[in-house]
């Protein structure tokens, strides 16, 4: 290994992996697609007719998204770590600051749509979601804080310091948004895993975790109670309709689906069909072969992000790209997941294809950072 | 580590402990997709064709679709030729009948009373599809019926609040559909076609215009929302648009009347006749003589006897089917015979070969190379004779001079001009060109029959619009059956204008052979065809039928009027006539002659003739009403009734 780094740094060849770039863009490609297919009908009916609505709106944040990628991928990721000009704050800092401030703001002044609220109205722009930042901000956050202090993880005081200001944020989304604190939760746990020597905060931590996800959902509101039920009892729960359609769409795709824009689930059955159930409809267009093969580009966006972390240049990139990974796998994996009914249902959006303009964008940010990491190995 | 540490103190490494976490986090969720996938395809083995079953059976009551109506064909006095009426199916719910005891045996009754229901059939499926919430029983019912068994059940809830009791009659409601009708029954049949419940047409105008006819299905959608529960929307659906046809009602009656009489009184093989006008293409008429209940349009002993229909395959059954529906005047050909001597001259006169006046010499036929015995005209020759009687007198002789004068270029260029071996583009599915002699092929024998209509083959309509072209000053129009296509309100939403094709010939041939054609029906062949008071020209033929040993014939005749600036052309062919010696073209002029003293007087054309007796010989004409429908055919828009019909009668 070291032998080889040594060649390339002698060569001085750049590295920057145009087959991750490649991936990402098939992927939001492939999305706008699906996004049209599943939502042109209910665009029609409940938008004046207008069924490119929504494919308008998320083609345009994609093409933001993009742009942003491509800028951040040929920056410096380490200019996150410099601190604001005339202070001594670090960038990295100051997003997590704005995180928090917005989580806090959405509880007070959010928008409520279907009796959450998570938004943030900026009128005719639309509607941001900072949960979605502040999956970034945990992150960039982790990456700082063990750059800071290697060794800090090896020593239960180090991981309070560390779980702290992630605890506050994971709280504040918590309150409103139990998916997303799912998946922060698993970025925290992952990414100390992956930087402690010490097995055992790692077991402790997902025990804590564990206990108290299950405090919460038997003390929380009744509705989390009642999603296992249907959970249990998907075909015969009364409000198991929506994860129902979404399985009957799943199993009425067969094995090469009914074509592209032939879904019958989407007409209305599966409700916000481009949201978090596109997967089911995925799957009835194009059946279990193209749910496959989307998995597998998965997949293989996954190996791409591994081998840039395992390549990574220095200990920040290394731990940006692996909190990346967390965050994409995991909301991939529980997404998919969630349609097939293996667990409870939960919204997550699925990574690059689910309609949401501020997780699209979000997401191309952190693939920029990534490809910024790649850009680095030498 | 250490080492590393002690060497580049200001870089910090992503150490190899951690690419091992990293890997085996990737691990994991390389385990989980496993997992997921294992899950996917265990759904789709386990629940698949449940599932499958449930998303089809949802749409019954989710997603309902919404019928519409596919519109009517009318005539051009706007009678209806083809119609959708609405009609209702009827819906019950097993699982609500079976509620209670006491609602099955009274549900029972009324539905076999009021809807002719099978009391056993349904008692079975009430066993049968008891967890059922949606089960058709009857269709086709009668807006009647169904009002009847509604006052019906609102008088028995009425009786029940009064007594306190519940009433017994549930689970029983309607959805409204439509259904095809034809209620002129088989007139215009092959014209017209048929189109089934499921409004997917078979043949005729309702196959040419299907896309026209049918609307856009609506649908009635439901949803799960935010709780559950079910919300519908509706889409509603569109209603087809209308075709307005150049067909009228009145006439195609009269011409089918005709063709009865016809065959009642000599028979034939078949009789087939078209009505139409010569100066904008628009067909009034297409009969022949075998015609069928539209309403019953699959029902083949209508045309075929028992013995026919026994033990036949279904594939012969199609085969009949599609036979009974075709409409000899655009979906056979046939070889013209006579009536293509027309065109022969016209093309002599506009080349300037020959002129007004000019002779011919018949000896009675002409020997060929290569041929033993001469193609003859007849037994003893005609002697000398002008253009015009070569008209008058069907001189195969002269055509064959012409042909020959003409040569093959010029003749093929005619040919074509009169589009001859190509299509007319009707409006109607299932046209049949026929074949003739290209240029390279009308060698002197193929020249010399072509040039009396004896060698290939036309369809009624090729001979009706090019004849028609030579009398109406030269001007080929596209024939067509639909004028305007209109919405369900009655707005015309297209305006289908006539398609002047080409010119042909000019003014001054056309009114020569306008002159010709009247003289061969006031002196010449056609003697037979002629209406005391009225000028009537045409052209009889009497062709041979291939296999010509047989002695078989295809007698017609095509006749116009009046000959000043003809407004009628009708062309008739009698296929092989029920008599021993069928050579004989006066039993098409007998039909045409029919056709002609009936129609006249609707289309309001009057003796422009001075005749001995100044007594008209037509009757004015009344609405008639037609035998089938008694439904009375108006005739609005022919510019007949007020006006006084003596007075168009030349005084003298």
């Amino acid at each position: 290994m070291a032998g080889r780094r040594k060649q390339r740094k002698q060569e001085k060849v750049v590295f920057y992996d145009y087959g991750l770039l490649f991936i990402i863009l098939f992927l939001v490609g492939f999305g706008l697609i699906m996004i049209y297919s599943t939502s042109y009908y209910s665009a029609t009916i409940h938008k004046n007719g207008d069924s490119m609505y929504y494919l308008k709106r998320q083609g345009l944040l994609a093409m933001v998204g993009i742009v942003a990628m491509l800028l951040i991928s040929k920056m410096d990721y380490r200019w996150v770590l410099k601190p604001i000009p005339r202070t001594k704050i670090p960038w990295v800092v100051f997003i997590y600051l704005v995180a928090v401030v917005l989580q806090t703001y959405v509880l007070f002044f959010g928008i409520e749509l279907n009796g959450a609220k998570r938004w943030i109205g900026l009128g005719p722009l639309g509607t941001f979601q900072p949960s979605d930042l502040s999956k970034a901000a945990v992150i960039l956050m982790i990456a700082f804080m063990v750059n800071q202090k290697p060794r800090a993880l090896d020593s239960l005081k180090g991981f309070i310091t560390i779980a702290i200001p992630v605890g506050i944020l994971l709280m504040l989304i918590a309150i409103e948004n139990m998916s997303t604190a799912i998946v922060v939760g698993l970025i925290l746990m992952f990414m100390c895993y992956i930087a402690s020597r010490k097995l055992w905060y790692f077991l402790l931590m997902g025990a804590a975790g564990g206990g108290l996800g299950a405090l919460y959902i038997l003390l929380g509101e009744g509705f989390r109670m009642e999603r296992i039920q249907i959970w249990l009892n998907v075909e015969t729960h009364e409000k198991g309709g929506q994860i129902l359609q979404g399985l009957y769409a799943i199993a009425s795709g067969g094995a090469f689906g009914k074509g592209l824009g032939q879904s019958m689930q989407k007409l209305g059955y599966v409700p916000e069909a481009q949201n978090d159930m596109i997967f089911s409809i995925i799957c009835e267009e194009l059946g279990m072969f193209g749910a496959f093969a989307i998995m597998l580009v998965f997949i293989l966006l996954f190996w791409h992000i591994l081998q840039i972390a395992m390549n990574a240049p220095d200990l920040f990139g290394g731990m940006l790209c692996s909190g990346v990974l967390v965050h994409v796998a995991s909301q991939v994996l529980l997404n998919i997941a969630v349609v097939t009914n293996s667990i409870p249902s939960t919204g997550v959006a699925l990574p690059f294809i689910s309609y949401g303009g501020t997780s699209v964008m979000i997401l191309l940010a952190e693939m920029g950072i990534v490809l910024s990491v790649s850009n680095r190995i030498r | 580590m250490r080492q590393q540490k002690s060497r580049r103190k200001k870089i910090k490494r992503f150490n190899n402990v951690m690419r091992e976490r990293v890997f085996l986090v990737s691990i994991l969720i390389l385990l989980i997709s496993a997992l997921l996938v294992y899950q996917i395809a265990k759904i789709r083995q386990e629940k698949g064709e449940k599932y499958e079953k449930r998303t089809l059976s949802q749409q019954t009551y989710m997603s309902a679709p919404l019928v519409y109506r596919r519109g009517e064909i009318l005539d051009r006095n706007n009678t209806k030729l083809a119609t959708s009426v609405r009609v209702y199916d009827v819906i019950i719910s097993p699982k609500d009948i079976l509620k209670e005891d006491s609602y099955r045996e009274p549900t029972v009754k009324a539905l076999v009373e009021y809807f002719d229901i099978d009391g056993k059939e349904l008692n079975q499926i009430l066993t049968d599809k008891s967890e059922s919430q949606y089960r058709k029983i009857a269709s086709d019912i009668s807006k009647d019926k169904v009002d009847a068994f509604n006052e019906m059940l609102e008088q028995e809830e009425k009786r029940c609040k009064k007594a306190k009791e519940k009433c017994n009659i549930v689970g029983v409601w309607f959805e409204k559909n439509y259904k095809r009708t034809y209620p002129l029954k088989s007139l215009a049949c092959k014209v017209i076609g048929n189109a089934n419940s499921s409004n997917v047409a078979a043949f005729g105008l309702e196959l040419q215009y299907t896309d026209v006819l049918n609307g856009v299905e609506g649908r009635r959608y439901g949803y799960y929302d935010e709780d559950s529960n079910v919300v519908t929307t509706v889409k509603a659906a569109e209603n087809g648009n209308s075709i307005v046809t150049t067909l009228d009602a009145n006439i195609q009656s009269k011409v089918e009347k005709q063709i009865k009489k016809f065959m009642k009184n000599t028979g034939a093989k078949g009789v087939h006749a078209l009505v139409m006008n010569p100066q904008n293409g628009e067909i009034y008429a297409m009969a022949s003589n075998t015609s069928f209940d539209l309403n019953n349009a699959y029902d083949l002993s209508q045309v075929y006897s028992k013995n026919e229909l026994n033990h036949i395959s279904e594939e012969k059954k199609g085969k009949l089917l599609s036979e009974m529906w075709k409409n000899f005047c655009v979906s056979d050909s046939y070889e013209p015979g006579s009536p293509y001597k027309v065109l022969t001259v016209a093309s002599a006169l506009e080349e300037g070969l020959y002129k007004d006046g000019d002779t011919f010499f018949c000896d009675g036929g002409e020997l060929f190379q290569g041929m033993d015995k001469p193609i003859k005209c007849n037994s003893t020759g005609h002697g000398s004779i002008t253009v015009e009687q070569s008209l008058m007198k069907s001189c195969n002789d002269a055509m064959m001079q012409i042909a020959r004068n003409l040569k093959r270029k010029t003749f093929a260029k005619y040919q074509d001009m009169f589009n001859m071996g190509r299509k007319t583009g009707i409006d109607l599915p299932g046209e049949i060109a026929g074949i003739v002699h290209s240029e390279e092929k009308l060698n002197p024998i193929e020249l010399a029959t072509a040039s009396f209509g004896q060698g290939g083959t036309t369809n009624m309509l090729q001979i009706a619009c090019a004849i028609s072209s030579v009398i109406n000053g030269g001007n080929y129009y596209q024939p067509h059956l639909v004028k305007e296509i209109i919405d369900e309100d009655g707005n015309v939403i297209e305006k289908i204008d006539p398609i002047l094709v080409r010119k042909t010939v000019s003014e001054q041939t056309s009114s020569l052979l306008r002159k010709y054609m009247r003289a061969t029906v006031d002196n010449g062949t056609a003697k037979e065809a002629k209406i005391e008071g009225y000028s009537i020209g045409g052209k009889t033929g009497t062709a041979e039928k291939i296999g010509r040993n047989k002695r078989d014939y295809l007698v017609s005749f095509i006749g116009a009027s009046p000959m000043e600036d003809p407004e009628v052309v009708v062309y008739v062919i009698v296929d092989e006539p029920n008599v021993a010696d069928q050579a004989h073209s006066t039993f098409a002029q007998e039909v045409v002659k029919g056709i002609m003293k009936a129609i006249f007087p609707y289309l309001g054309i009057y003796p422009d003739e001075s005749v001995q007796k100044n007594k008209p010989t037509a009757t004015p004409p009344t609405p008639s009403v037609d035998p089938n429908s008694g439904q009375t055919v108006s005739n609005t828009e022919q510019p007949v009734e007020g006006e006084p019909f003596q007075s168009n009668i030349p005084a003298q």
